[in-house]
C-alpha cells in the first residue's frame, strides 16, 4: 500500500512537471516582424513620439543625446523608423550620421547596433522594407544603403553616377 | 562551404538588385497616393462643371498610370482596403460625376433654350393681352358705324384666338422640355438649383402663374363670351391644367426655391380659380348658344351633364318622331341637326375634344342618334292613302256601272 501511494505521488509530480514544462517551452518560431512602410513621426516638446498604428511610444531624447550630445531641448524635427523582419527597430532622423538598430525589450528599446552612414549626415533619410534587408535612402543625394542589424551590406551609387 | 558561398552570392545579388531599383521612398509613394486620392475626392464633392469633371477623369487616369507599379505596396498601406478598391471607387465616382454634370449641362442648355423661347412668348403674350384689352375697351366705348364696330369685333376675336394659340404653344414647349426629364435628371437639376441660368432669365413657374392670373383677370372683365371663345378658352385651361398635372412636380423641384410646398400650393390655387371662372362662363354661354338656335337643352354645369342634356334632347326628339311628331318636331330636328353639324362639329369639335367637353366616342354616339332621328323625323305623307282610296272608289263605281250595264243588256234581250 505504501508503495502504491509513493508511486501515485511520483506519477502526479511527473505529470505536473510535464505540463509546467510544456507551458514554459512554448515557442512560435519564424515570426516576421517586418513593418511594410516606415513610420515618420514628429516629436512633441518633450521629445515623445507615438505611432498609433504600430502601437509604440517612446522618447527620442536619448537618441538625440547619442547623436548630437545635446539633450537640453528637442532639436529633432522628425524621426523615421521601420521594424525589420527580425524585430529590430531601425531609427534615424534628418541630419543624423547614424542609423540606430534598437532591440525591443520589456518596456524599453536597447541599442543593438549603431550603423555609421555618412560623416556629413543623412540629409533626407527614408527607409524601405526590402526583406530580408532594410533599404536606407538619402533622397538628398540619391544614395542607397542596404542594411541589416549587423551593418551596411551594400552601398548604392548615386542616381547621377548610375546614369553616367 | 559551397552552400555558404551560394547563400552569400544570392544575398549580394539580391542586395545589388535592390540598389538598382529603389530610389523612391515607399512612405512618400503611399503618402502621395493618399494625398492625391484625398484631393480628388474633395474635388469630386466641389466640382460643378463638365470641364472640372473631365479634368478629374484625366487625373484618375494619371493616378492609375503613376501608381499601378506600386500596387502591392499600396495594398499594405491601405489595409484593410486595397489599391484596386480605392482606385476602382475613385474611377466610378469621377465617371458618375462626369455623366451627372454632362446631363445637367445638356439639360441646362435645353432649358436655357426653352427659357429664351418662353421669354419671347411671354413678351408676345403681354402684347396680345394688351391689344385684346384695348380692343375690348374700344368695343365698349365705340360710337362708330356698324361696319367699324364689326371690324373691331373681328380683330378683337382674332386677337383672343392668337393669344390662346400662344398659350397652347407655351404649354407644348413646357411639356416637351420637362416631360422627358427622368427623375434622376430632375434630381440633378434640383441639386444644381441656383446655378441654373433659367433662375435669372425666366422662371417657368412664374410664367405659368402669370398666364393663369391673366386669364382669371380676363374672365373677370369679360363674363359674356361668345360660345366658341368659351369652348376654346376652356380647352386652353384644361390643357394647361393637364400640363401642370404632368410636369408640375418637376417644375416645382427645379424652380420651387426654398419653399417648394408653398410654390406648388400657389400654382394649384391659381389654376383652380381659373378653372372655376371659365366653368362659370362656359356652361351658361354654351346653353345660351343652343337656345339661340331654338334648341332647349336641360340645364348642364359640366361635361357629363352637357352630354346627358344632348342625349335627353335627342331621345325625346326621336320618341316624338316615332309617335309622328309632325312638322313641328321635324323643325326641331332640322334645328338641331343644322347646329350640330354646321357649328358644333364644324367649328368647335377641336376644342371640345381638347377640353374634354365631349370625347370622340360621345360625339360619335350623338351622330348616331342624329342619324336615327333623321330616318324618322320627316312627317309621313297621306297622298298614298288618298290615291288608294280614290282608286278603290273608282273601281267600285266602275264595277257598279259594269253590273248595271250587264243587267240592262239582259233585260232588253229577254
Amino acid at each position: 500500500m505504501k508503495r502504491i501511494n509513493s508511486f501515485m505521488i511520483a506519477l502526479l509530480v511527473s505529470v505536473s512537471l510535464m505540463f509546467i514544462g510544456c507551458k514554459q517551452s512554448l515557442v512560435i518560431s519564424q515570426v516576421d516582424y517586418a513593418q511594410p512602410i516606415e513610420t515618420v513621426l514628429q516629436p512633441d516638446d518633450n521629445g515623445m513620439v507615438h505611432d498609433v498604428r504600430q502601437g509604440i511610444k517612446f522618447n527620442v531624447m536619448p537618441l538625440q543625446q547619442a547623436e548630437t550630445g545635446n539633450s537640453s531641448s528637442v532639436t529633432i524635427t522628425e524621426i523615421r523608423m521601420i521594424r525589420g523582419k527580425e524585430g529590430f527597430y531601425y531609427v534615424t532622423a534628418p541630419g543624423f550620421k547614424n542609423v540606430y538598430v534598437m532591440a525591443p525589450g520589456k518596456g524599453r528599446l536597447s541599442l543593438e547596433n549603431k550603423i555609421m552612414i555618412s560623416e556629413n549626415g543623412i540629409g533626407k533619410p527614408a527607409f524601405n522594407q526590402r526583406e530580408p534587408y532594410i533599404l536606407l535612402l538619402n533622397r538628398e543625394t540619391n544614395e542607397t544603403y542596404t542594411l541589416n542589424a549587423n551593418g551596411i551590406q551594400q552601398t548604392g551609387a548615386k542616381e547621377s553616377d548610375k546614369t553616367n | 562551404m559551397t552552400n555558404t558561398i551560394a547563400v552569400l552570392l544570392l544575398s549580394y545579388g539580391l542586395a545589388g538588385s535592390l540598389m538598382a531599383q529603389d530610389v523612391e521612398s515607399d512612405y512618400e509613394i503611399q503618402k502621395n497616393f493618399k494625398q492625391e486620392v484625398k484631393q480628388i475626392n474633395q474635388r469630386i464633392e466641389s466640382a460643378t462643371t463638365v470641364d472640372e469633371a473631365r479634368q478629374l477623369v484625366q487625373r484618375v487616369e494619371n493616378v492609375k498610370k503613376n501608381f499601378n507599379g506600386h500596387e502591392q505596396l499600396l495594398d499594405k498601406a491601405l489595409y484593410p482596403d486595397t489599391y484596386d478598391e480605392v482606385v476602382g471607387d475613385l474611377d466610378s465616382r469621377v465617371t458618375t460625376l462626369h455623366k451627372r454634370l454632362a446631363t445637367i449641362d445638356e439639360q441646362r442648355q435645353r432649358l436655357q433654350k426653352l427659357s429664351d423661347r418662353l421669354a419671347g412668348l411671354e413678351g408676345r403674350l403681354e402684347s396680345l393681352s394688351n391689344r385684346s384689352d384695348s380692343l375690348r375697351k374700344n368695343l365698349q366705348e365705340t360710337t362708330r358705324s356698324e361696319q367699324q364696330l364689326s371690324n373691331t369685333l373681328a380683330r378683337y376675336r382674332e386677337s383672343l384666338r392668337e393669344r390662346d394659340q400662344l398659350i397652347l404653344s407655351i404649354i407644348d414647349s413646357v411639356l416637351v422640355a420637362y416631360q422627358g426629364l427622368t427623375s434622376s435628371e430632375v434630381e440633378a437639376l434640383e441639386s444644381a438649383e441656383g446655378e441654373t441660368p433659367m433662375e435669372a432669365d425666366g422662371n417657368a413657374i412664374e410664367l405659368l402663374q402669370t398666364i393663369a392670373q391673366q386669364n382669371i383677370e380676363f374672365l373677370n372683365n369679360n363674363p359674356q363670351l361668345d360660345a366658341r371663345e368659351g369652348v376654346r378658352m376652356y380647352a386652353v385651361q384644361q390643357q394647361f391644367e393637364e400640363m401642370w398635372n404632368r410636369v408640375g412636380d418637376k417644375l416645382v423641384a427645379i424652380y420651387g426655391g426654398s419653399n417648394k410646398d408653398q410654390t406648388r400650393r400657389n400654382v394649384q390655387e391659381v389654376i383652380s380659380t381659373w378653372n372655376e371662372r371659365i366653368s362659370n362662363v362656359l356652361w351658361p354661354n354654351l346653353h345660351e348658344a343652343f337656345a339661340q338656335n331654338n334648341i332647349e337643352l336641360s340645364r348642364f354645369t359640366d361635361s357629363r351633364s352637357f352630354f346627358n342634356a344632348l342625349n335627353s334632347y335627342l331621345d325625346q326628339g326621336i320618341q316624338t318622331s316615332r309617335e309622328n311628331g309632325g312638322q313641328e318636331n321635324y323643325t326641331r330636328f332640322q334645328n338641331f341637326s343644322g347646329f350640330w353639324a354646321g357649328t358644333v362639329k364644324a367649328n368647335w369639335s377641336d376644342y371640345l375634344l381638347k377640353g374634354e367637353i365631349l370625347s370622340s366616342q360621345q360625339m360619335a354616339s350623338i351622330d348616331q342618334k342624329v342619324n336615327e332621328w333623321a330616318a324618322i323625323a320627316k312627317p309621313q305623307s297621306n297622298l298614298f292613302v288618298y290615291l288608294l282610296g280614290l282608286s278603290v272608289l273608282i273601281i267600285i263605281v266602275l264595277g257598279v256601272m259594269l253590273v248595271r250595264k250587264n243587267s240592262g243588256n239582259s233585260a232588253s234581250s229577254s
